[in-house]
This record gives C-alpha cells, structure tokens and sequence, in this order.
C-alpha cells in the first residue's frame, strides 16, 4: 500500500511553469478571501462601504452630497472648530434622505459597525439628523462633545445660519442655540450639546426648531419652523 | 573538466536575451550541462579528440548563440518570471497571515461559512415546499412555520425564513429586516416590530414577540419571527411581509405542526 502510495506521489501531473502561476494565485484568492471575511469583509473607501450599506439594507441608491471623515474634516467659525468623531455619509434621493454612520476609522474594521437612516425629503431647507455623538466642538478654551444635526438644500447665498432647538427629554426642557458650519454642497452642520445624562441615538428627533438664514449683509433671507424627522 | 573561455563566452551569449534573471542562471546551467553532456559524448566516440576539439565541434553543434538567444527569449517571457515570483509571495505572505489568523482569532471559523450556530431550542422543524421571493438581489423563502404549544403559558408561533444572495460579501442587515417585518394571520390581525429605539409609530398595534438570527451560512442568514397572544391551528395561513425602502417582500406559508415545546 505504501509502495502504491509513493508511486501515485512519483506519477503525479508536474504542472509547467503557468500552471504552478495558476495554482498558486488560486489558492491566494482562496486565502485572501478567507482572511477578508474573518474582518467581515472591509471596503478600501468610506463611499464604498456606504453604498454597501445601503444595498444591504435595501435602500434606494441616493446621490451622496456629503461624506466626512473622523479626525481629518475640520470646519472652523469665529474662533470654534467643529471636527468629525465619527465617518459619515449623507445622500439624497428624490422622496428622501439617507444618513451613515460608519467606525469607519476603526482597525480592523468590522462591517457591521455602520448605522444607516432614511428620512423624508422636505421642500427648502431640510433637517436630517445623525444616531451617535458625532462631533468635537472647541474654542475659546472649551471642548466638548456634539450632537450634529444637519440642514441640507440649504440656499446659496446664505452667509450665516442660526437654529434654535427645544424639547423636552427626559422630563427635562431642553432648549439650544446656535450658528451652523457651511460643510460644502448645500449641507450645514449645527453642533447640538448633548443633553444632561444618557441619551438614546435619535433623542432629538420630534424636537421643534426654529431656522434662520442671512445673507452676506446681514438681512434675513429666510425663517422656517419645524419639528425635527423621526427615521423612516 | 576544463571551462574554455570560448564556452563561458557562447553561454553568456546564449543567455543573454532572457530578461529574467533567475531564469537566465538556470537557462545557462542546463545549456552548460548540456554541453559537458556533448563534450564528453564526443570524446568517446571519437577517442583521439581533445578537449578542445570535442568542444569546438560541440559548439558547433548547438548553432549560432544569438539565434539560440532570440529563441530563448522568446519562450523565457520575463513577465512570466515575475508573475510567479509574485505567486509565490502572495502564497507565502497570505498562508503566514491565515496560519497567524488561525492561532489568534478564537472564532476564526464562524465568521466564514456557518456563523454561530444555537441551534433551534424549540420544536424540531419540518420542511416545507419554500415559497420564493427576489428584491433588491436578495431571495427571501420561508422555511418553516411551527405553533408550539406550552404547559404553563400562551403558544407561540415561530416563523423561520431566510435572505440569500450571492455577493457572501454583503450579507443582508440583520436590522434592516427587523425594521421591515410584520406578521399576519388570515383574519387581517398584524404584528409589527417595535421601530429603531423603541419607537413604535401606532402603540396600539400589536408587537411581535421577538425576532432572533440563530443561523447564517457564506451566502445566507435565517431569521426567526416570534409571535405570541394568538392561537394558531394546523393548515393556517401565514403572511410574511418585509417592507424595505425600495419595496416590499410578501411570503404565505401554512402552518405545518403544532408541537409542545421542548427545552434543551
């Protein structure tokens, strides 16, 4: 039996040089696979793994307007810096919006670390909100932590924009006001404090706000009031 | 034997066109094998012929080194040679970083192919012709719809189903299909699961029970839909819906046992 055996090993196919090529890169794939699932198969680009999350929650394809990056997307305003914690992605399709969060930064980096929210789509200026504290704000000596709600669609010649929030969460009144940072593309970001305690992911959603745009010589070019979307 | 600077000069030239050099050394070894092959094949059966005799005709023999140069060249692509040099690294570095894996990952395995399996700690299953439906690449299909019946306490209905797709990369979300699920009977009752944080838009809509992931596979996860405060018979028709942005899924399975519960 063992002489069978080596004999089989001695008449075994060689295979030529492209069949050892072949081989080899075939089993490389095999292993590069396997070792991409064991992270759950990570994309190379923060756009990437957003379309992804969007086919995986079978969500309509949306045209991304903003995508930011943690720790290297900074916007700055009258001595405050606002600067991203967390990835994010925010899309527009016709009847809606589309959010992501991603750990994008996080090595190795896990596929399901992403939250994906669609919300409706309103005429003029429109408010989307982000799940998880998602920002840095610092200046004037102070850091701290940031809910970021975000208007998009947000007219051109708008020089400043200032909101006004209030709710009440948690039994407690809740009440923030500010200016917004031009983020590119129509979006503005306004920095919310977080509120006293813990807080769900979309704790200001059904919060009324008040929204007013001014022009470069300081003339209102716009107010508007709503109540801020709850997730679709 | 003696090395003639005549042959050493024919070698280089034979070779020289061969780009890659790995293969260059190996080309001119085996030429040079060869050779000393011919040489003393020469000598023996011409047995007054010198060394350097044999080896001129030897020489000869083997023709004019630039044209065995272009030919050799021509079979000795240097892409080739660095495609599998490539091969040959890519094999290496990829089995060290799967063996390393393998050492460090306690779970190395389940992520791959079979996830974490629990097991169904209920009635045991029974299979029925799978009702299909595709949307967004994804093909949902009930597996399984079981009443089971307790001693101390209300029934349950536990509906099994699975989404499948191809792409194993993009494995559907286990949130998304919460989100989406509702469960009906044939008299129009509905259960719906609670939205993201708890959010329910109709409160007095009934809740479904609970829904839990017990199984995925490379291309699939299976889905358990709990529910409870309703009586289920035999041969009773159950709607499946999945309401996702881009469309909405609707699968009818029967009822196919009532069985007692049985705890591992």
């Amino acid at each position: 039996m063992k002489k069978q055996l080596i004999q089989m090993w001695k008449r075994r196919p060689r295979l030529g040089r492209r069949g050892k090529i072949a081989w080899n890169l075939l089993v490389s794939l095999l292993l590069l696979l396997y070792i991409w699932g064991q992270f759950e198969y990570p994309l190379p680009f923060l756009t990437w793994e957003f379309r992804r999350l969007e086919r995986v929650n079978l969500m309509p394809r949306s045209e991304i307007l903003f995508s930011g990056r943690a720790s290297k997307d900074i916007w700055e305003l009258d001595g405050y810096v606002l600067q991203l914690s967390r990835d994010v992605v925010l899309g527009r399709t016709p009847d809606g919006i589309t959010t992501a969060v991603l750990d994008y930064a996080a090595f190795p980096r896990r596929t399901g670390d992403g939250m994906i929210d669609r919300y409706p789509l309103e005429e003029g200026p429109c408010p989307t909100p982000f799940g998880f504290s998602l920002g840095h704000l610092s200046g004037e000596g102070n850091f701290g932590f940031v809910c970021l709600l975000s208007f998009l669609q947000v007219p051109p010649e708008t020089a400043r924009a200032e909101l006004t929030v209030d709710m009440v969460y948690q039994d407690v009144p809740y009440h923030w006001r500010g200016q917004g940072f031009f983020v590119g593309n129509t979006v503005w970001f306004f920095p919310l404090d977080t509120p006293e305690g813990g807080y769900s992911d979309h704790w200001y959603c059904g919060a009324d706000y008040t929204l007013r745009l001014y022009r470069g010589d300081g003339s209102l070019l716009l107010e508007k009031e709503g109540a801020i979307p709850w997730p679709d | 034997m003696e090395r003639t600077q005549k042959r050493d000069r024919w070698l280089d030239v034979a070779v020289m066109q061969i780009r890659f050099r790995p293969d260059q050394r190996q080309v001119r070894e085996e030429l040079d094998a060869h050779l000393e092959d011919e040489i003393l094949d020469l000598q023996r059966i011409f047995s007054g012929m010198t060394q350097e005799e044999a080896e001129e005709r030897a020489l000869a023999q083997m023709g004019d080194p630039a044209e065995v140069a272009w030919a050799l060249a021509k079979v000795h692509r240097p892409w080739l040679g660095w495609l599998w040099r490539f091969s040959q690294g890519a094999l290496g570095v990829l089995a060290v970083a799967f063996l390393l894996l393998c050492f460090v990952q306690e779970t190395s395995y389940d992520n791959f192919v079979w996830g974490g399996y629990y097991g169904r700690p209920y009635a045991s299953p029974q299979a029925l012709e799978p009702e299909r439906a595709s949307l967004g690449g994804y093909t949902f299909r009930i597996l399984e719809a079981v009443y089971q019946t307790e001693e101390d306490g209300p029934g349950q209905l536990q509906v099994t189903f699975t989404a499948s797709n191809p792409r194993f990369w993009e494995r559907i979300s286990e949130g998304a299909v919460y989100r989406s699920l509702s469960v009906a009977a044939e008299d129009g009752q509905r259960w719906v699961t609670q939205g993201r944080g708890g959010f329910l838009q109709d409160p007095s809509q009934p809740v479904l029970w609970g829904m839990d992931s017990y199984r995925w596979g490379l291309f699939h996860r299976e889905f358990t839909a709990f529910v409870q405060d309703a009586v289920w018979q035999e041969g009773d028709w159950v709607t499946l819906e999945l309401g996702f942005p881009i469309g909405e899924v609707v699968l009818r399975a029967k009822v196919t046992e009532t069985a007692e519960v049985v705890y591992p």
